[in-house]
């Protein structure tokens, strides 16, 4: 019932997200093989995968496939791209409808506590199955290996997914939809700019929020345009590996071309289920409204 | 017959603000009960306990003989709640959120709701983001009135309606009350629950100053005045 009404709400805006994100994926691919000659492409390699002025815009190059240029040049925006959506669709769903007391109305029928927001869950978990399969066939048709097809897929959906999970937590831990997303996508910042560099905004955001708390919110969203361009330091300052584990982005451009990994799909699959626990635990005690 | 709602010395806190201080009320089962007071007397606070959205920090609050906020999703079976200040989803129509409103309480009578929506002139196919504040409510009004719920919590029920729409309310009050349901509505106007309810309860900064029929609190509203013209002003 309360997944009718979320899916009725959001009839628009999901599949232009899911469009846009399957389009920008797919369409890369389709020019990388249109433009560029397997001879071409390991030339690419050579030039760009250790050319420091292409490392610093794009990130490290992992092959020469068509699948691995795509992840190589998309990929972290198309996971980022489907992390704000999913978080913006949780918020949307829990925190925002809290705050404009259209909750209140929910929870006085027969609605369990946990039911909205294991309902925002469920469905950005299925926008997120509709983004890979959408993703897949996509990269089907431009002619890509289906495994690499699948696990690029996945890898950005995965992301998505952790993403969704932390933002059902900041939405019990806030007391306005507008902090939520602050939170989120200022962590989502974070994760992609790696330790040093989130440790300092980090630190801005909390100072920002002691002294002007209706300033956190412009607070979040600079956290995340800086790191966002700080992302791209990492692989140049030569950051050690486990650092760079740390951020979800850094297993999405890993996954194609080669095998399929299981190993970074479980991490975001393990971060997003603690993240979601924690959500609905922090739900259970606190008071609505 | 057993009291729909019993509270005794309800607490509740938000940082530094008392909410409600040791708050005392008893609805009878098929009365209509008016919960009065000033704004932020703490009515909304109440209903909100009893509706398991907040959690008391003391006291005792018994809700058609259940826990309200462990049992909150049965008891919500049996009720139906209006809430003060009525939000709805801009992308929908008032007829899709009634229908939802009710669905979520287990159906509603498409009988009633088609007289309702007659009844308070209220277009249940425009969209959300095209009602005024009087309309909203109505919206959710509807909803509480066409189920089969046996407890009606209204919060100012009346506070955006125009004054021919207040007194469809007051007949749809006086109807609900002959078929035998409970109402507590909470009001900051004294005119509106002398004309609407069995009995009052008074609150003032989060406690019960007084309850009774409204001819037992009489001697609260009697005023005397003295009044002396002298020549020459």
């Amino acid at each position: 019932m309360l997944t009718r009404l979320a899916l009725r709400r959001d009839r628009i805006i999901l599949p232009a997200w899911v469009y846009v994100i399957t389009a920008l994926v797919a369409g890369t691919a389709y020019t990388f093989k249109q433009v560029y000659t397997p001879a071409a492409r390991a030339q690419l390699r050579i030039g760009g995968g250790h050319n420091p002025a292409l490392e610093f815009l794009y990130g490290r190059l992992y092959g020469t496939s068509v699948g691995a240029l795509t992840a190589w040049r998309y990929g972290v925006w198309a996971a980022i791209f489907a992390s704000v959506m999913t978080t913006m669709l949780v918020i949307r769903h829990t925190r925002a409808d809290e705050e404009t007391g259209r909750l209140e109305l929910i929870g006085a029928g027969v609605v369990g506590r946990h039911t909205p927001l294991t309902v925002a869950l469920a469905v950005a978990a299925s926008a997120d199955v509709v983004l890979t399969a959408a993703i897949v066939i996509a990269l089907a048709f431009v002619g890509l290996p289906a495994a690499g097809a699948v696990a690029l897929a996945l890898a950005i959906t995965g992301c998505s997914l952790a993403f969704a999970c932390l933002a059902a937590l900041a939405a019990q831990l806030t007391s306005g939809a507008r902090a939520a997303r602050g939170i989120t996508l200022g962590a989502l910042g974070v994760a992609l700019a790696q330790w040093p560099a989130a440790l300092a905004v980090a630190a801005v955001t909390v100072v920002l929020f002691g002294t002007v708390p209706r300033g956190a919110v412009a607070g979040g969203w600079t956290v995340v345009s800086a790191t966002v361009l700080a992302v791209f330091f990492g692989p140049l300052l030569r950051f050690p590996q486990w650092l760079m584990d740390i951020s979800p982005f850094t297993h999405a451009p890993k996954l194609p071309g080669a095998a399929v990994h299981a190993a970074p799909l479980l991490w975001l699959t393990l971060a997003a289920a603690v993240l979601a626990a924690a959500g609905l635990a922090a739900l259970r005690r606190r008071n609505i409204g | 017959m057993a009291n729909a709602i019993e509270v005794r010395g309800l607490r509740k806190t938000f940082g530094p603000t008392r909410a409600l201080d040791g708050l005392d009320l008893t609805v009878w089962s098929g009365e209509v009960h008016a919960f009065l007071g000033p704004n932020g007397a703490g009515k909304t606070t109440t209903l909100r306990i009893l509706l398991g959205l907040l959690r008391s920090d003391g006291g005792e609050a018994r809700l058609l003989g259940g826990d309200p906020w462990r049992d909150s999703t049965e008891l919500h079976r049996r009720l139906a709640y209006v809430p003060g200040d009525v939000t709805l989803w801009p992308n929908l129509s008032g007829g899709e959120i009634i229908d939802l409103l009710g669905r979520l309480r287990g159906g509603l009578d498409p009988h009633r709701r088609a007289a309702l929506c007659e009844r308070f002139a209220l277009d249940p196919a425009k969209k959300a983001h095209a009602y005024s504040k009087g309309n909203r409510q109505k919206v959710a009004l509807v909803a509480a009135l066409a189920s089969d719920a046996e407890l009606l919590l209204l919060d100012e029920p009346t506070s955006g309606l125009d004054p021919i729409m207040e007194a469809t309310f007051r007949d749809c009050v006086e109807d609900e009350r002959r078929r035998g349901r409970t109402i507590l509505l909470s009001s900051h106007i004294l005119a509106e629950a002398e004309a609407l309810s069995d009995r009052v309860s008074i609150i003032r900064e989060g406690r019960t100053v007084e309850t009774g029929t409204l001819a037992e609190l009489r001697h609260l509203t009697r005023t005397a005045v003295d009044a002396e013209l002298a020549a020459g002003c």
